[in-house]
């Protein structure tokens, strides 16, 4: 197991609050901030918005009842040529009659 | 004398008071000595103009009224204090320089420490200025590299909006993974599709998932997702009856157009599609044929373990890696086989030769009723097929549904897991074969006006009923009189007669009413009690079997309607024996014929004079007349027109 994908929302949260104090102490600096040291805090945050919204797995997804409907498409793909078919038929005699 | 009196007077060596503080201490002046103080006092005069006046003034005399020389150097001369500081400044400078060199080279001394001269206000006011300065600068820049970065993220949202979209909306129908360690390698993120089927927990070991199953996800040039599908691979079930000429199954013809377009195209570009929907769309279509044939695959599987593992029951007659060919019954021959629908839709012919057994007497399309069966059927049982495999292997783990698809099926289910594929041969030769009963019961049905042919549906794969009802006239005199007079017709009044025939597997069971029991025949008299009758029958026999099945039931009623009315009457198996006056006995006797092109039941008079003796064997008296297939209300007619020769 990847141990990224357990890093909880808590430890998660700490991170962010780590790199926000980062950049404020930056901003304090009396001579401005360092660029190449925000650049890098810029970077690690955005790799943790990404991170909350990743893709997770979605392992529930259950293939049975989708394949219980296609055996039940394929069904009525059966059936209803069979029953236009009757119908058509009865139309005729109704016509005819 | 005259003249001014000067005096000066010494200094007085009194100490002069400078200040006066608040606690009472006195300050003096510093002791200073009168000399010193006014050579300080004359120091403190400052003949620097003059000086400056003095030189200027000689070298206009040696210049000679040059005014510009006169202007640049009194320039020169503002700036001459200016350079000399500087110069100064360097020179201490310099010194400095030298000492820390000095400093470091020698090891011996080392700098302690360093004081900054006090900073005057004004220049601690320029340092913060400049800082700030600074910092505003240093914001700025921070601010337009933020925004350039920005625009940068927009635009790369924007396209991999696209794709994330599309990614979610496949996300709702097919379980999407990833892959960490393929997407630390290669360019993408790593999404792959699995499409493999988790069957039940007993039968987890043999299913492995096979190279269709995962389906990697990648970008095309413009940032849409795109999906590969491996051209070959995708195979599908197919079920066939051999010897049947299958290019009329329609049904599977469409299905495998059908698969091989999508397989094409994905790698055509000529039609792309306009939108993300329509791609989506397509995506998914091809990902639920995958989907399918995977499926596929792994009921072929099972049929092969089934195959290999219960032969009691099944005939085998062919084994290949994608193939099984079995026996069903005497002569039919069917085949299971994985098709992979790569080859433009062709479908394999198979050139098995089919035995079929010529059944004696039933000389009625034979031939055609197996083509008639075969073809709108054989797409049925491949779906049916399909239905079984798929609950018996996947839906093991939800007991309930299994437990109400079982109360619908009474007996003969499948109870243990051996040999769904042994159920499933018995269910088709059990269709087979009741297909066979059907037609011979509508052959019947046809050449008997007054009988119907009713289907009653069982639930049940293997098993079939149909029911014969018969039905009959109104009585004239019931319809008349309100008043029941004789004790008989107090029972039931009939309407219709009913025969059912039941098919269970490939054994014909008839169920009837009517026929008389042998005891009541014996006696001579005829209880009206009804009596179920239960034969077992084959193919062969049945027509016969329910002609007289039918043909006692109208003798039955007839009798009934003789009583009714007041004849005497009596019965036999097959006749109606009538006494009119005089002695005479009018009997009407049925003859079952049920290979009669014209109608099956046809009727006898017979008239003897019983009035002599009661011996069988004076067969002289005997006058008899066919009077051919009679509806049944002639045959009421007739039995009132006996009735009124009775009479008269």
């Amino acid at each position: 197991m990847d141990p990224q994908t357990q890093t909880t929302s808590m430890q998660r949260l700490q991170i962010v609050e780590k790199l926000a104090g980062g950049v404020t102490e930056e901003m304090a600096y009396p001579t401005g901030p360092r660029k190449s040291s925000l650049i890098d805090i810029q970077m690690m945050l955005r790799e943790e918005v990404k991170r909350t919204s990743e893709y997770r797995p979605f392992e529930k997804c259950d293939y049975v009842p989708r394949l219980s409907n296609e055996i039940c498409c394929k069904k009525l793909e059966y059936i209803i040529p069979q029953l236009e078919e009757m119908l058509q038929s009865i139309n005729e005699s109704v016509h005819t009659a | 004398m005259e003249g001014d009196i000067k005096v000066s007077l010494d200094k007085l060596p009194i100490k002069r008071l400078e200040a006066l503080d608040e606690n009472g201490f006195e300050r003096f002046a510093s002791d200073v000595d009168y000399d010193e103080k006014r050579v300080s006092l004359i120091r403190k005069i400052d003949f620097a103009w003059a000086i400056e006046r003095e030189d200027p003034g000689k070298k206009q005399k040696t210049a000679g009224g040059r005014t510009k020389e006169a202007t640049s150097s009194q320039q020169q001369w503002q700036w001459q204090s200016l350079v000399e500081n500087l110069r100064l400044a360097h020179q201490e400078l310099m010194v400095i320089i030298d000492l820390i060199n000095t400093v470091e080279e020698n090891d011996a001394v080392s700098v302690v420490g360093m004081t900054r001269p006090k900073q005057l206000l004004n220049e601690h006011l320029s340092d913060l200025a400049v800082s700030t300065v600074t910092k505003l600068q240093c914001f700025k820049s921070l601010g337009k590299y933020f925004k350039q970065s920005a625009k940068a993220l927009e635009e790369q949202t924007a396209r991999e909006a696209r794709f994330y979209g599309a990614l979610m909306r496949l996300q709702q129908n097919w379980k999407i993974k990833r892959h960490r360690l393929v997407a630390a390698v290669s360019g993408n993120e790593g999404f792959y599709i699995d499409l493999f089927n988790n069957p039940s927990h007993d039968l987890a070991p043999i299913f492995r998932p096979s190279s269709l199953c995962t389906v990697p996800i990648d970008h095309d040039p413009s940032g849409m997702l795109t999906i590969n599908l491996p051209r070959s691979a995708c195979h599908s079930l197919q079920f066939e009856f051999l010897g049947v000429d299958s290019v009329h199954s329609v049904g599977n013809l469409g299905q495998k157009k059908m698969l091989v377009l999508r397989q094409g195209g994905s790698k055509e570009s000529a039609d792309k599609p306009s939108n993300d929907d329509e791609s989506i769309q397509e995506m998914h279509l091809t990902l639920r044929q995958v989907h399918c044939a995977i499926h596929d695959e792994q009921i072929f599987d099972l049929v092969n373990r089934d195959a290999s593992n219960s032969p009691m029951g099944l005939y085998l007659t062919g084994i290949k890696e994608k193939y099984l060919s079995l026996r069903i019954g005497e002569g039919t021959s069917v085949s299971i086989s994985l098709v992979s629908s790569a080859e433009n839709g062709e479908i394999v012919c198979s050139s098995v030769e089919n035995t079929r057994d010529t059944l004696s007497g039933a000389n009625f399309q034979e031939a055609d009723s197996l083509e008639h069966l075969a073809i709108p059927v054989q797409h049925s049982f491949e779906i049916y097929l399909r239905q079984l495999f798929f609950e018996h292997a996947f839906m093991k783990a939800n007991p309930k549904i299994i437990s109400s698809l079982r109360s619908q099926t009474p007996t003969r289910t499948v109870s243990d897991s051996s040999s769904i594929l042994g159920h499933f041969c018995k269910a088709l030769a059990h269709r087979i074969f009741s297909k066979k009963v059907l037609l011979m019961l509508e052959h019947l049905v046809q050449r008997t006006p007054y009988v119907k042919l009713l289907s009653n549906p069982t639930w049940h794969s293997r098993t079939s009923t149909w029911t014969i009802s018969m039905k009959l006239p109104q009585s004239i005199l019931h319809a008349g009189s309100q008043i029941q007079t004789s004790s008989i017709a107090n029972k039931n009044v009939r309407s219709q007669f009913l025969t059912k025939i039941v098919v269970i597997d490939e054994s014909i069971t008839i169920e009837g009413e009517g026929s008389p029991s042998v005891i009541s025949l014996f006696k001579g008299k005829s209880d009206a009690v009804i009596t179920m009758d239960k034969y077992d029958c084959d193919l062969v026999t049945l027509p016969t079997i329910i002609l007289l099945q039918v043909a006692s039931q109208i003798i039955q009623w007839l009798h009934e309607e003789a009583l009714i009315v007041g004849l005497k009457a009596s019965r036999d198996f097959l006749s109606l024996a009538l006494e009119l006056k005089q002695g005479e006995i009018v009997r009407l006797v049925a003859h079952v014929d049920p290979d009669d092109k014209g109608s099956c039941i046809s009727w006898w008079l017979t008239v003897e004079n019983r009035s002599l003796a009661s011996d069988i064997d004076n067969v002289e008296s005997e006058n008899r007349k066919l009077l051919g297939y009679l509806p049944l209300d002639v045959l009421y007619s007739t039995l009132l027109d006996l009735l009124n020769l009775s009479n008269h």
